[in-house]
């Protein structure tokens, strides 16, 4: 498939398609509310409205709608950012052990009972967000501080398994936090809040705008690192700035949704085949995407099954998953 | 004879404990065409990497315009020195244009953006290694001298005073291998660009080549003119050939025969 070359027209048409899901899944839920009523109250600060609908849509729905984007674009971004920096389209964002190392900490938390906040975050939160990164540098250093790109994917899959086998121990061990522990590592939005957005979007959103200044020595890592340092590129302080940036955004995503699969792998993955490997215009349309994707998928999520809702995470797989091996099986080569 | 843009003095360097060159000394002139040969683990590729920074020097062994290179960032190496490697990878998906533009990086800071004379420093490159034709098409979909051409584009858009290639011919047929080898003379002669390339085929070294350094064993076996350093003695010493040298009938230079 040639890339497509019309790329304003990529992006104009993202812009439009998140903007209609937003007011459309503010329209869609259990209270059934007018569209036009939803529109209205978007557009005019008119108190007419009864007040109910207010707080379903503003305090209930909205956070929910801007968390599930926001999550959506760190997701897809710091994918497209392993995938390159890994050269390897199985890459995601939790190949440094990101969503084993929140969910033991969730675990770990449950179990203990923890009751702190910070920020206006919960324990959960907190504890997500510490074992993420706390296994992800542990990683790094286990594996000869990222020497070989290979040996970081092999210690990341490592720390994965050892971490999962611990969190079925505390779950064993823990019998009346089971269920709790596997809700939360199935990714869900349903305790969305302006406080969560507040914390996490500004986390995610400059993280994104970050590597995306940092587009030219991005694409030129995936040329291998002869090659990038022949270019001028410091290419382990530079793994590094974008290793540690991604899986900060990747930390504080998992940290306000949970576990929530196949957004960082397919996203980018699909936008390579559509559009180019140019991190310039890949990192923008990953967040665009990405914030979109999440966005239906969540929607759906809570809708399909009402009044009950399952978790995203089961619907972005079920959702990526098939995709994804379609992808692989008609383009097989995307990265080297 | 010129003091040489390029000197490497005294080189002892080895790796993992093991010792791979022994006082090497190398100077070369200022706009040479300087061919590298030598059988298999003669140390060749290792040397442009040190060369490059690619591997890491000892202080006061190799000099960059009478400067200790040890002294240089890696953009301060790209700026003055670019590298057409052995493996150029080829399934990434860029456009050739945007291939080539990355040669501009080491001129640029991060977060600024190219301007208008990166642009016709690209487009020069893209006329100079004629692949102006190419520049949208894909890189993973172009030929293997096509590719070779994008590459050396990307090295010129560098603008360097040095150009080092690894085997520029490898994997190429052999009328690809003469155009290449002819475009790097015509751009070491029309822009005054030192070539510093590891060759294979002896008689494109003593065809293109202004030196010849000859190595065996991390150490530099003969240098100097081609015709002095691709001698029957020579050839028997390092390679455990016999050859006779000839007169190529088309160009007058000299010409090696290998007794089967």
């Amino acid at each position: 498939m040639e890339p497509v070359r019309h790329l304003k027209i990529v992006f104009a048409l993202l812009i439009l398609f998140l903007a209609a899901a937003v007011f459309l899944s503010a329209a869609m839920g259990s209270a059934s509310i007018p569209f036009s009523d939803v529109m209205r109250m978007f557009t005019s600060p008119d108190k007419s409205f009864p007040s109910a609908f207010r707080i379903i849509i503003f305090q209930i729905r909205l956070p929910r709608i801007i968390l599930s984007v926001i999550v959506g674009m760190g997701l897809a971004v710091s994918g497209a950012v392993f995938q390159g920096i890994f050269q390897n389209p199985m890459a995601n964002p939790y190949v440094l052990g990101v969503s084993s190392g929140a969910a033991f900490g969730v675990a770990v938390g449950m179990a203990m009972g923890f009751e702190v906040s910070f920020l206006g975050l919960g324990a959960i939160s907190i504890a997500a967000f510490t074992g993420g990164i706390l296994t992800a540098l542990f990683v790094y250093f286990i594996s000869g501080n990222g020497r070989s790109v290979f040996s970081l994917l092999l210690s990341g899959i490592a720390m994965g398994f050892f971490l999962s086998a611990l969190m079925s121990l505390i779950m064993y061990l823990n019998r009346n936090q089971i269920e709790n522990i596997v809700y939360w590592s199935m990714g869900s939005f349903n305790t969305a809040s302006w406080d969560k957005i507040a914390v996490a979007g500004p986390v995610i959103i400059l993280g994104s705008l970050f590597l995306m200044a940092f587009y030219r020595d991005l694409n030129i890592l995936v040329l291998g690192d002869d090659t990038a340092r022949s270019l001028g590129v410091s290419v382990r302080s530079r793994r590094l700035l974008f290793l540690l940036v991604s899986t900060v955004i990747t930390a504080s995503a998992v940290s306000v949704s949970g576990v929530i699969g196949f957004v960082g792998l397919i996203i980018p993955h699909i936008l390579r085949i559509l559009t180019g490997p140019d991190h310039k215009t890949l990192i923008p349309l990953s967040m665009l995407s990405g914030g979109l994707f999440l966005l239906l998928a969540d929607t759906l999520s809570r809708t399909i099954l009402s009044p009950t809702e399952l978790p995203v995470g089961i619907v972005t797989s079920l959702f990526g998953a098939p995709f994804f091996i379609y992808l692989l099986r008609n383009h097989r080569k995307v990265l080297p | 004879m010129n003091r040489g843009v390029l000197r490497i003095n005294n080189l002892d360097w080895g790796f993992n404990g093991r010792n791979i060159f022994n006082s090497v000394n190398i100077s070369i002139p200022e706009g040479s065409f300087t061919g590298i040969i030598g059988p298999n683990g003669a140390g060749k590729t290792t040397l442009l990497k040190l060369i490059l920074k690619l591997l890491p020097p000892d202080r006061n062994s190799i000099f960059l315009n009478n400067r200790d290179i040890t002294g240089f960032t890696r953009k301060d190496i790209a700026r003055k020195m670019s590298y057409v490697s052995q493996t150029p990878g080829v399934d990434f998906g860029f456009t050739v244009e945007q291939m080539v533009a990355m040669g501009r990086n080491p001129h640029l800071r991060s977060f600024s953006s190219e301007t208008s004379e990166d642009r016709a420093i690209v487009t020069d490159a893209l006329r100079d290694t004629q692949i102006e034709y190419l520049s949208s098409k894909d890189i993973s979909k172009i030929s293997g001298g096509e590719l070779q051409r994008v590459i050396i584009a990307r090295a010129l858009a560098q603008k360097p005073a040095i150009l080092a290639l690894d085997e520029p011919t490898n994997h190429l047929d052999l009328n690809h291998q003469m155009k290449i080898l002819s475009l790097i003379r015509e751009l070491s002669a029309e822009k005054g660009i030192t070539v510093i390339a590891v060759l294979h085929d002896f008689n494109h070294a003593l065809e293109y080549c202004d030196n010849l350094i000859l190595m065996n064993g991390g150490a530099v076996v003969a240098s100097g003119l081609p015709e002095d350093v691709i001698t029957p003695d020579n050839m028997d010493t390092v390679y455990h050939l016999e050859i006779v040298m000839e007169k190529n009938p088309f160009t007058g230079k000299p010409y090696m025969v290998v007794r089967s």
